[in-house]
């Protein structure tokens, strides 16, 4: 799928580079057939297929519910067969015409059906409002309807569906570690490694994220104070960043590429708080690193040094492993006490806009706007943070500021020099 | 990732006819596998009779239905011989017996691995909270005030009804409604019929 933001640069580039001379007006046509080819037409069908399959799905429901007493028990059961039986039928017929989109849209409309009809059978026979055990029996329905026809929308619901089995549990469970979820969710993950559509990649990662948040509602977590659950979120969204990075190259499945964006809004939010936090003297505590947040850093250490090892922009992953590995100091520098003190607020602060700045390094280099939005973010943020929380008194903030200012002046005056020396020349081929 | 066998690609080699087959066959299969675990249950269980007291919420997605809450549904555990604590969410089962009046009462409580009694009908449940008398002003057998008290769930507590007619169960008094239920052997159980001073209301054939 070609993104229009992607399309609207690229024909913007075509025009401009058409006119400088660099590419032949022929070229530029060959590249826009070819990226028009990529692009699969028009959607509009599929898309309007798939929301009339959410719509018939909906509409036989609420008919059947209308009508519910009136229809015998038997009858209301070859009726839910039936409609399921009928759904997969067009699916087959479709799929067998090489229609994949209207395949997908009738196999997602008789896994929702399918999903209707565990809730009314459940309704005929008084079942208990047990809904997590509902939830996860339509996920296993989903996903073997995932597997067998191949459709994307069926495996979205398979991961929700797993998803909302987990938050069911999670009381029941009395918030302990929900391993389970993972005998569901895992198969899914493999599953959706063969697929492109990025809906569903987000929706995998968003599952994911789901089990990785619910840990730190458990037994783990529950004596911990607040820092224990910010070091964890920082270092699962670095791990996310470092996965995702490596994801870009084709080092790791493509999926774990939707994974930058959670990562960075992650860290955005959470290198914000840690400046808070080291302003505020209440909040500004050692605090204790729980088993389970200790092994999500050494992960994330890992997915970053995975990262150095085996991007092909050196440059560029060695600014944003800088930047990672400076927000992950500030968790650091609470664990060991210094955060405490006056020196310890300035080195934090410091780390924090030092990360912002190679994070938007990082994305300049590596061509990545979001990561350099990203860093911008959490820069302006920090700015924010400190302004409103002063260092000090309102002259060390001033202070705090002007030597900031001149310390990050000198370094993008150092870092143009330096590219200005590697700039290769006009003339020189490429 | 480009050496990575894709599930897709393996279950490709099977025909489409047979995938979308099996898929038909699975979604069915699962949903007649609820059903049968029912029916099953409501044809070969014993019969009990429960007291309850009614409630009527309105569950927008599953239409009327009836909220039951039984006698049984608070066990005295200093009465029952329970000496050690039952943590919440685990499943256990009551052991019944007929009242003279044929209601069933708790006489025993097992948890997973207990010996349990022939002579009994053992229901399975769920535990709640637990708590003393003074939390219970609902309970007018005369608790006293040291007595534990444990709250669980049979799986018997929704009753769904006609739309618009949980309303009238609800206004009904609660010592009138009364609840018979099918038991099977390992404890599982579903509501047979819903009384009325004594007179079915609503029956529940097996299909």
């Amino acid at each position: 799928m070609i993104l229009s933001s992607y399309r609207k640069r690229l024909e913007a580039d075509l025009t401009r580079w058409t006119g400088a001379g660099l590419i032949a007006a022929e070229q530029a046509g060959a590249i826009r057939r070819s990226v028009l080819a990529d692009a699969g037409g028009i959607r509009l069908p599929a898309i309007l297929g798939m929301l009339g399959g959410l719509l018939l799905a909906s509409g036989v429901a609420a008919f059947v519910a209308a009508n519910w007493e009136a229809i015998p028990r038997v009858g209301k059961l070859v009726a839910i067969l039936a409609t399921i039986v009928i759904a997969l039928g067009f699916a087959l017929r479709y799929e067998r015409r090489g229609a994949r989109q209207a395949a997908d849209a009738a196999s997602t409309c008789a896994t929702l059906i399918f999903g209707a009809g565990v809730a009314l059978v459940g309704q005929m026979y008084h079942l208990p409002a047990d809904w997590p055990s509902g939830a996860v029996l339509v996920g296993v329905g989903a996903f073997a309807v995932a597997a067998l026809l191949r459709s994307d929308g069926a495996l979205i619901v398979a991961f929700a569906c797993a998803a909302a089995w987990l938050f069911g549990m999670f009381d029941e469970r009395s918030h302990a570690a929900n391993w389970w979820y993972l005998a569901l969710y895992l198969p899914c993950l493999l599953l959706a490694f063969g697929r492109s559509n990025r809906a569903l990649h987000h929706v995998a990662v968003l599952a994911g994220m789901a089990w990785l948040a619910l840990l730190m509602g458990s037994d783990v977590f529950r004596e911990a104070e607040f820092g224990t659950h910010i070091a964890y979120i920082l270092f699962v969204s670095v791990a996310f960043i470092g996965l995702a990075a490596l994801a870009d190259e084709g080092r790791v499945p493509h999926l774990f590429s939707a994974c930058m964006a959670w990562g960075l809004l992650g860290y955005m939010l959470v290198i914000a708080l840690q400046l808070a936090r080291i302003l505020e003297p209440s909040a500004a505590v050692p605090g204790h690193a729980a088993q389970r947040v200790v092994i999500s850093g050494l992960v994330a250490l890992g997915a970053v040094g995975a990262m150095l090892a085996l991007h092909s922009d050196r440059k560029g992953s060695l600014a944003l492993a800088l930047a990672l590995v400076a927000a992950m100091a500030t968790t650091l520098m609470f664990w060991s006490g210094i955060g405490r003190g006056f020196s310890g607020r300035v080195i934090i602060s410091g780390l924090v806009l030092a990360s912002a700045c190679a994070m938007v390094v990082a994305g300049s280099l590596m061509g990545q706007r979001r990561v350099s939005l990203a860093g911008a973010g959490a820069f302006g943020l920090a700015v924010i943070v400190l302004l409103y929380r002063t260092v000090g008194s309102l002259l060390d903030q001033s202070l705090f500021f002007l030597i900031g200012g001149g310390l990050l002046i000198g370094i993008g005056s150092g870092v143009r020099k330096l590219l200005l020396r590697f700039k290769p020349s006009a003339g020189a081929s490429p | 990732m480009t050496g990575m066998v894709h599930v897709d690609r393996l279950v490709g080699r099977i025909p489409v006819v047979v995938r979308a087959g099996l898929a038909a066959l699975i979604l069915c299969g699962l949903i007649l596998a609820m059903v049968l675990e029912r029916a099953s249950i409501l044809r070969n269980g014993t019969t009990i009779r429960l007291a309850t007291v009614p409630v009527d919420p309105r569950d927008l997605f599953r239409g009327d239905y009836v909220v039951l809450s039984y006698e049984i549904g608070t066990l005295n555990l200093t009465r029952l011989g329970v000496t050690t604590a039952v943590e919440r969410n685990q499943i256990i089962h009551v052991g019944l017996r007929a009242r003279p009046d044929g209601k069933a009462e708790p006489v025993k409580l097992a948890r997973e691995g207990d010996a349990r009694a022939a002579d009994l009908v053992w229901l399975q449940a769920k535990s709640g909270y637990t708590s003393g008398c003074t939390a219970m002003p609902e309970r007018t057998d005369g608790c006293s005030e040291n007595d534990s008290i444990l709250r669980v769930t049979y799986g018997l507590e929704s009753y769904f009804v006609p739309q618009g007619e949980g309303r009238s169960i609800e206004t009904t008094q609660a010592s009138r409604v009364e609840i018979l239920a099918a038991v099977t052997a390992s404890g599982k159980s579903a509501i047979k019929s819903l009384l009325i001073d004594g007179k079915p209301v609503y029956d529940e054939p097996p299909y």
